[in-house]
């Protein structure tokens, strides 16, 4: 997922001769595993896809100021969890009492999204991940289910490495115990 | 110092086997039945997201942001003409002669009470305003009857 000679490939995302094909070399690499980070989040397509497009403008227009400080790619990811979070938020402000009633509904309507293919447990697994707390629903996803190391994840979410396993060490009991005693049922 | 010192072996009591938060991963049992591929998307959607698609989205949001400012820009110039044409050089625009057209033209109301008030009687002299030849001709003029009114008394 990492570029190779990255400081030149940001030098040439910089550069406006340059900065197009650049790019397109950043969305052909990143689209995938951007759309995955953001859908796990929103959990719908449409809405992912809304959000995505949103973060590649973001992408675009911020590269200018990128210092280089962190790698592109947590840098991009912190956009895109940025930019997800936000969506769900003026969601739930909008259509919601609160964002918990929001990520139970969006739960609930898997089970008539086209685009969701999983079965009942697994429904039920997606449901008790959108009832987690903000944070150990992020770690779980991006440690659990796209295999990222604790340090980029850290570097992502601005938490200590050590609160961050924490966390993810909470969501995974609370996950096995529920599974648990939907499959005892 | 004595505490500081059993807290920190307590600390240290405690460890955890070697690489167990990265472990947890792998061994772990809902990956293993549950997998993580729940979610799907539309055919051929990942070939459609290109660099063309994203400019459009800039270039919208660039028109949205100018057609949102010119509009706000437009509304504040048009507040700003109003009130100054509302409130400066009032004065000027209203001369003595129109006030006394206005007034002529009966469009002018006062109640008594207004005009006991303008009229103070203290600052009248009425026998400057009336005098007894205007008071003659007035009753002969209204073929007044005084002594009508002298009896009524």
């Amino acid at each position: 997922m990492i570029l190779e000679n990255e400081s030149n490939f940001i030098e040439s995302l910089k550069n406006k001769k340059t900065q197009n094909s650049a790019f397109e070399t950043l969305l052909t690499n990143y689209k995938q595993p951007l759309y995955w980070h953001i859908r796990k989040i929103v959990l719908n397509h449409d809405a992912a896809d809304d959000v995505l497009q949103d973060t590649f403008v973001k992408i675009f227009k911020g590269i200018s100021k990128f210092k280089g400080e962190s790698k592109l790619y947590t840098w991009m990811y912190k956009i895109a969890t940025n930019e997800s979070l936000n969506f769900l938020k003026l969601r739930a402000k909008k259509y919601f009492q609160s964002s918990e009633e929001m990520m139970n509904t969006l739960a609930n309507n898997l089970k008539e999204d086209p685009y969701f293919d999983g079965d009942m447990v697994q429904l039920e697994l997606q449901k008790i991940i959108s009832n987690l707390p903000d944070k150990q629903k992020l770690v779980f996803q991006m440690k659990y289910e796209q295999n990222m190391k604790f340090n980029d994840i850290s570097e992502i979410l601005g938490t200590s490495v050590g609160a961050l396993k924490a966390s993810y060490h909470i969501a995974v009991k609370k996950i096995k115990e529920k599974i648990k005693k939907i499959q005892t049922f | 110092m004595g505490i500081k010192k059993d807290i920190l072996i307590k600390r240290k009591g405690f460890k955890i086997p070697e690489g167990y938060f990265e472990s947890i991963n792998n061994d772990f049992f809902i990956k293993k039945e549950l997998g993580v591929k729940r979610f799907s998307v539309p055919t051929n959607y990942f070939n459609s997201i290109d660099k063309q698609q994203v400019f459009n989205r800039i270039y919208t949001d660039n028109v949205k942001y100018i057609k949102t400012n010119f509009y706000r820009a437009a509304a504040a110039v048009f507040i700003g003409v109003l009130f100054l044409t509302n409130n400066l050089d009032k004065s000027n625009n209203v001369n003595l002669e129109d006030i006394i057209e206005y007034a002529n033209q009966d469009m002018l109301y006062f109640s008594n009470s207004d005009l006991s008030e303008l009229f103070a009687s203290n600052k009248l002299n009425y026998t400057v305003l009336i005098n007894d030849d205007d008071l003659a001709r007035y009753f002969i003029e209204t073929n007044f009857n005084t002594q009508e009114y002298l009896l009524q008394e």
